[in-house]
This record gives structure tokens, C-alpha cells and sequence, in this order.
């Protein structure tokens, strides 16, 4: 049985001439892509700084200054702490009744923050859990 | 159209949430007692205070008026009167009772 693909005893062999050009060819890819990879893995320099100013190394246990406060928790963490200063100017002005004992100025900031924040959560469960 | 509104003692509140209520108050009399040798009726009937104060900051004026919240902050603080006028008065005995 005959085949009629083509071999390669088929093709006519190269004259020399060709094929030192071949090889030559050969060779200068094989350079050329050499000092191709050896110019892209070169060692990296010292980490450069990021845009924000923050070191690209990473401190053990520190988030990078982009993560560490969002502009939307800094406004929620300004509005707590308004909305406690509020709470606690109003109870010392005395407009909802005295206060009858004086207490230290921590306590008071703890007091109102956690009068604050327990207020809204308790408003929020009475909306979803009011009954009918 | 909207209903009119209920007044605010009238509205049924879970019993989850008047236990929450009234462990908010406790936490709040906490802060505030920290590190003192404060009296703790006094100290609650300072937190109640407190936490009307902050219900007025976060509530606007007509839902305040409507408030259940307030509602039994009211009703809290007129047991804590009562608790510490008996209080008072048992601790001083009045000047013109002969003893």
C-alpha cells in the first residue's frame, strides 16, 4: 500500500548552502530570545513607593494606608462621634431633666456613645419586629 | 391615605424588645458607674436621662412625640423617681417626726 502524504524521504534534501543559513538563523533566534528572558528576570530594584506614599512592602500585621480607613468609615466614624457629643451636651444642659450625680467625663462619652448606638439598633429592631 | 397615628402606649411592642430596652438601660448605667462608687438607682435614672437626650438627638420631633421608645423611657423614669423618693425618704427620717 502506497501513501500518498508526504514524507519526509519524499522532499528533496537542502543544499548545504540552504542549510547553513538555516542554522544560522536558528542560532540568532535562540540568542535573541535569551537576552530577551534574561532582560525581562533581571533582579527587581528596591520597592519603589507607591502613589499614596505608602511603602509597597507590606508591614507584618498592617493593612496599606488605601484599606486602613475608607473615606465612607471616616464620615461614619465623624457623624458617631458628633452624634454622641450631641447626646451628651444634651443630657448636660440639663433640657431633659438634671443630671444627679457628676459624672466623669470618660464615662459620660462611653455612656452616650453606647446610649447612641443602642438607641438606633433598638429603633431599627422595633421597625422590623413590631407587631401587627 | 395614611392612618392616623396610634398614640404611642398603645402600640404592642415584642417582649424581645422591651428586654433589649431595658438591657440597654443596664449597659448604660455600667458606663457610667465605671470606676465609681456611685449609687446604682441614682446612676440608672442618669442613664435613662441619657438616653432620652438621645433620642431626641436621633429622633426628629413628631416621631418623638410618637416614639414607644419614649414611651417607656417615660414610664421607666417615673418608676426610678418613685424608687429613689422611697428611697430618700427612707434613708432621712423627716426632722419634725419624734423618733
Amino acid at each position: 500500500m502506497s501513501s500518498k502524504g508526504i514524507s519526509r524521504r519524499d522532499t528533496p534534501p537542502l543544499p548545504p548552502a540552504s542549510i547553513a543559513a538555516e542554522q544560522r538563523a536558528e542560532a540568532a533566534t535562540t540568542r535573541s530570545t535569551k537576552a530577551n528572558f534574561m532582560q525581562r528576570s533581571e533582579l527587581p530594584g528596591p520597592p519603589r513607593p507607591l502613589a499614596d506614599g505608602a511603602s509597597p512592602v507590606r508591614q507584618h500585621g498592617t493593612l496599606p494606608a488605601s484599606r486602613r480607613a475608607t473615606p465612607a468609615a471616616a464620615d461614619t466614624a465623624s457623624a458617631s462621634l458628633q452624634l454622641q457629643r450631641k447626646v451628651t451636651d444634651a443630657f448636660l444642659s440639663g433640657a431633659h431633666g438634671e443630671p444627679l450625680l457628676p459624672h466623669a467625663e470618660s464615662n459620660l462619652d462611653e455612656a452616650s456613645r453606647k446610649a447612641a448606638i443602642g438607641y438606633i439598633a433598638l429603633k431599627a429592631l422595633m421597625g422590623s419586629t413590631r407587631l401587627p | 391615605m395614611r392612618a392616623p397615628a396610634r398614640p404611642a402606649s398603645d402600640i404592642p411592642l415584642s417582649p424581645e424588645l422591651v428586654s433589649r430596652f431595658r438591657a440597654l438601660i443596664e449597659e448604660v448605667t455600667d458606663a457610667l458607674m465605671q470606676g465609681r462608687d456611685f449609687d446604682r438607682a441614682t446612676c440608672r435614672a442618669d442613664a435613662i436621662t441619657m438616653l432620652i437626650a438621645a433620642s431626641s438627638q436621633i429622633e426628629g420631633p413628631k416621631e418623638l412625640a410618637e416614639s414607644p421608645l419614649m414611651y417607656l423611657l417615660q414610664e421607666e423614669r417615673q418608676k426610678s423617681a418613685a424608687l429613689l423618693s422611697k428611697a430618700g425618704s427612707a434613708a432621712e427620717p423627716l426632722g419634725f417626726v419624734k423618733v
